[in-house]
């Protein structure tokens, strides 16, 4: 069994749609599919960061709201440690 | 240890399986004592989850619920009688070439895939992103940096 881990960039255009992106990951059975810690970092921190970045009260909500999807999406993934 | 020298030791007790007397074969072993030989030789034992019913009039009916047993069923005059006519099918069963493999099959759509395109029309993408280039840029050049 191949094992298919995506990076950040990979799984920042599957959030945002992208169409081939898509397609490959879901033509995948879930246990072929993983991502590393580093990218549950990036991410999570990225929203993080913005919610402390932004001043608009909107944005602030908005920044966490992602944050709190971010955590729901990323926990669906197997997850590989950082020693790997 | 071989198939003479199992059947010796159960022989030595043959009341316990109620054998007294009888002359064994293999053909004519009961599957408890068949799986027990079997272990001995070097093989494979696997127990599979058989329904056992009592036969209107008399005697017993085995079915296959799984495995290399789907589709048999045999009947007996004892319990004992039943399980080892289904065996012996699930015997020939083998012997032309049966097999347990797995399949992949789909089970829907991936957990994750409800957040397919959730950030298409997110007005934080950018900043976002650059949020995220910023931060690795800041590991790559200083490592200890957290």
């Amino acid at each position: 069994m191949s094992l298919f881990v995506l990076d950040t960039d990979i799984l920042t255009l599957y959030l945002e749609g992208h169409a081939l992106v898509r397609q490959r990951v879901d033509a995948h059975p879930r246990a072929d599919l993983a991502i590393t810690v580093m990218s549950v970092d990036e991410q999570l921190t990225g929203w993080y960061t913005l919610a402390r970045q932004v001043r608009r009260p909107e944005d602030v909500s908005r920044a966490y709201d992602r944050l709190a999807e971010a955590v729901v999406f990323l926990a669906q993934w197997r997850i590989l440690p950082y020693s790997q | 240890m071989t198939f003479d020298d199992v059947l010796a030791a159960f022989l030595i007790d043959e009341r316990t399986w109620g054998l007294e007397g009888q002359v064994l074969s293999r053909r004519r072993c009961p599957a408890g004592i068949m799986a027990e030989i079997t272990r001995a030789e070097g093989g494979t034992i696997m127990q599979v989850a058989v329904l056992l019913e009592p036969v209107a009039g008399n005697g017993y009916r085995a079915i296959g619920t799984e495995g290399l047993t789907v589709g048999l069923s045999a009947e007996g005059a004892t319990r004992e009688e039943a399980l080892d006519q289904l065996r012996k099918q699930v015997e020939a069963r083998i012997a032309h070439g049966a097999e347990i493999r797995p399949l992949d099959v789909p089970v829907g759509p991936h957990p994750w895939s409800r957040f397919a395109g959730t950030l298409r029309d997110e007005p934080l993408l950018d900043a976002w992103k650059q949020a995220m280039e910023d931060y690795r840029r800041r590991l790559d050049e200083d490592p200890d940096a957290l």
